[in-house]
């Protein structure tokens, strides 16, 4: 069973792409803030991360930074933010994400965007 | 009620009994054969008895002697030392003194001058309870030779001599009889419930402030703050305590509602059954989170459930409570009836948000425009055709933003240019220089007859950015009686739009000007092209301009 993990700090959006991916079989790990999911990428192998940009303590940036840079991780990233400011977008393709969502967003092209890079990693 | 009754008969009945115990055994006994009295106070002075009988609310008969140079006040006349005793106890109770104890009557001296005269009954005749040595004492009295017996030891109740009168101006208003009470119930609480290491000064306290004002008054203003504390205690504990409840209020319902609104836009449970579990979703509280999970679901989420949500708003009936939100009397929360139509209700909010674009309230106005750009993504700024408000630099900045987030169709700024609204023309002016449309210079140019500086600054910034050259002779005729920032503007335009023509005039500039125009005329001639440098040195050397440290200045790459 794929692993992946989400690091979202909005609680009900948490839970609703929880909810929404359980469903098809995934098994999720949920983490409020960015250096939470440092600290459990630790210790744990996941398949994907999704992640927002804006949260708590690390944002998503400075984790794909560490992710990509430090740890020379090769799990694939997919960045899901309500800021689609070209600017923003760049910097995260540039650090090492996989690809790129902006809210709002369709859980059903979530689930195919996840679907695909679990795909490529196999 | 036979057991009540039957209650209030033995109480009145035992009520009835003491009463004449009391008379029977307390009533004094005839002068002539008495043996007892009872002794209530002594004084150096002899002050005026009915002064006396007033302060200490006694109604009894009091007799003066003179014992050893004090006066010696007693009352009553009893046949044995027991009942004198019985009625101290009764006297201290009933009236304001603090002691009282028995004394034996032949040991007093002057008694017997006192026995021989007829005493008048004080029941019988009240105005004549003074003793008949008020204010005359027998001759036969021997002031130096005395020996009273005091019975049981008992101290000597002292009035002080010089000891001020307590009367000041509130207890004689409020009333002498009252203050008298209170002090005594004062030392009373004092003798009694007061710490003992704490007792003498608490009613040393109590007496001075039944002295002196200032101290009553202090006392008074010491309890007040006191009780003003606690009262602010109460409210706080008060309030924190229900923030507490409603928090948890609003944390178990958030939960609750978040699950079952959840459950039914992913299609694990019908709508009646999410109905159920929407309790009290009619309450003004749950009304306000059910709201905010579903402004968190649209702001968030889109696609299959971008219908359901405002489906959701709708089946509640909450749009009619936004659309009196919007038209209540208070600003917020018409701020908030205009958001939540905004963002739930798109179908119907188009018709209603015009009404609020040109609200005299700040930020109702503020609110109203954002939700029109919200609600318009075609043609977000159509609103400015009717706009007479302020479009404030807050709410520019809200639209901007928004405009970037949301990937707004970009409006043909110029066809506003012409708006009476300063604000409209001035963010118009902006959006163009921001998004480039130079297609209108011709609108742009009729904006530097404007009245307002700043519209004029704009227009020259637009002119400098989307590098009109036709519009370089306007801003350079208009350089002598412009503003010192606009002229500083139009320095900076030429660097960007100027030719070999415009040399002189910001040669002219560089011997003139202020400094700030000194130092843009050396960067635009200097930047301006390779023959504007070559000037600029030649300037220096041949005309002696001192212009050196303006050279090295804009050359600086700090700068």
């Amino acid at each position: 069973m794929k692993k992946i993990l989400i690091a979202e700090d909005n609680r009900l959006i948490q839970e609703t792409i929880f909810r929404s991916l359980s469903r098809e079989g995934y098994n999720i790990i949920k983490v409020n803030d960015g250096k939470e999911c440092l600290e459990v990428l630790e210790g744990t192998e996941v398949d994907l991360i999704i992640t927002d940009l804006y949260m708590p303590n690390k944002n998503g940036h400075e984790v794909i930074s560490e992710l990509h840079g430090e740890r020379k991780s090769k799990t694939p990233i997919l960045v899901l933010s309500a800021s689609g400011i070209e600017e923003n977008v760049l910097k995260a393709f540039n650090l090492g994400a996989d690809d790129f969502m902006v809210k709002p967003f369709s859980l059903i092209e979530l689930n195919v965007r996840v679907r695909k890079l679990l795909a490529q990693k196999s | 009620m036979k057991y009540a009754r039957a209650f209030c008969f033995k109480l009145c009945l035992n009520i009835f009994s003491l009463l004449c115990l009391i008379c029977v055994q307390f009533t004094p006994v005839e002068a002539e054969t008495s043996k007892y009295a009872v002794q209530i106070a002594a004084s150096k002075d002899s002050d005026s008895l009915s002064d006396f009988q007033d302060y200490y609310q006694i109604t009894d008969s009091i007799t003066l002697f003179l014992s050893q140079n004090w006066y010696l006040y007693v009352v009553g006349r009893f046949k044995d030392f027991k009942s004198a005793s019985e009625y101290a106890k009764v006297i201290i109770e009933t009236s304001n003194l603090e002691q009282a104890f028995p004394v034996e009557l032949e040991k007093i001296p002057g008694w017997s001058l006192v026995k021989s005269k007829q005493s008048p009954n004080p029941q019988t005749n009240p105005a004549d309870s003074v003793s008949i040595y008020q204010n005359e004492l027998p001759a036969e009295v021997d002031k130096t030779v005395c020996d009273t017996n005091v019975v049981a030891n008992e101290k000597i109740t002292e009035i002080a001599p010089g000891t001020p009168r307590r009367n000041f101006w509130l207890f004689e208003l409020l009333g002498k009889k009252y203050f008298v009470k209170l002090e005594k119930q004062l030392i009373y609480f004092g003798n009694n419930y007061v710490p003992g290491f704490l007792q003498k000064r608490f009613i040393r306290i109590i007496e001075l402030s039944f002295i002196y004002p200032i101290i009553f008054f202090l006392l008074i203003l010491v309890i007040f703050f006191l009780l003003n504390i606690i009262v602010v205690l109460l409210i706080l504990y008060i309030t924190s305590t229900r923030k507490n409840y409603r928090e948890r209020y609003i944390e178990v319902f958030s939960k609750l509602y978040e699950e079952a609104l959840l459950s039914y836009f992913l299609g694990e449970s019908s709508w009646e059954k999410t109905r159920i579990k929407l309790k009290k979703h009619n309450k003004s509280i749950n009304r306000k989170i059910i709201i905010s999970i579903l402004i968190t679901f649209q702001e968030n989420l889109k696609g299959a459930m971008e219908n359901g949500i405002p489906e959701i708003y709708a089946k509640l009936g909450y749009h009619r409570e936004s659309i009196k939100l919007v038209k209540s009397s208070n600003n917020y929360k018409r701020i908030r009836g205009i958001k939540e139509l905004t963002e739930l209700y798109p179908e119907k909010s188009p018709e209603i948000i015009p009404d609020y674009l040109n609200d005299t309230n700040d930020a109702v106005r503020s609110q109203a425009q954002i939700s029109y750009i919200l609600l318009h993504r075609d043609n977000p700024f159509e609103f400015f055709r009717t706009l007479t408000k302020p479009f404030t630099r807050w709410t520019q900045l809200i639209a901007f933003y928004l405009q970037q987030i949301n990937k707004l169709q970009v409006a043909n700024f110029a066809d506003y240019l012409d708006s009476e609204n300063p604000n409209v023309r001035n963010y118009c002016l902006r959006m163009i220089n921001h998004f480039q449309q130079f297609e209108n210079a011709t609108e742009i140019f009729n904006l530097l007859e404007s009245d307002m500086e700043i519209t004029r600054f704009l227009a020259i910034r637009a002119i400098n950015n989307l590098r009109l050259y036709e519009g370089k002779e306007l801003i350079k005729s208009r350089y002598a009686t412009e503003s010192a920032k606009n002229q500083i503007e139009i320095i900076k335009a030429l660097k960007n739009i100027g030719q070999e023509s415009d040399f002189d005039f910001l040669a002219s500039v560089i011997e003139t000007g202020s400094v700030s125009a000194k130092s843009e005329a050396c960067r635009s001639l200097y930047f301006m092209s390779d023959v504007g440098k070559e000037c600029i040195l030649r300037l220096n050397l041949e005309k002696n301009m001192e212009i050196d440290p303006y050279i090295s200045h804009i050359t600086d790459e700090r700068n």
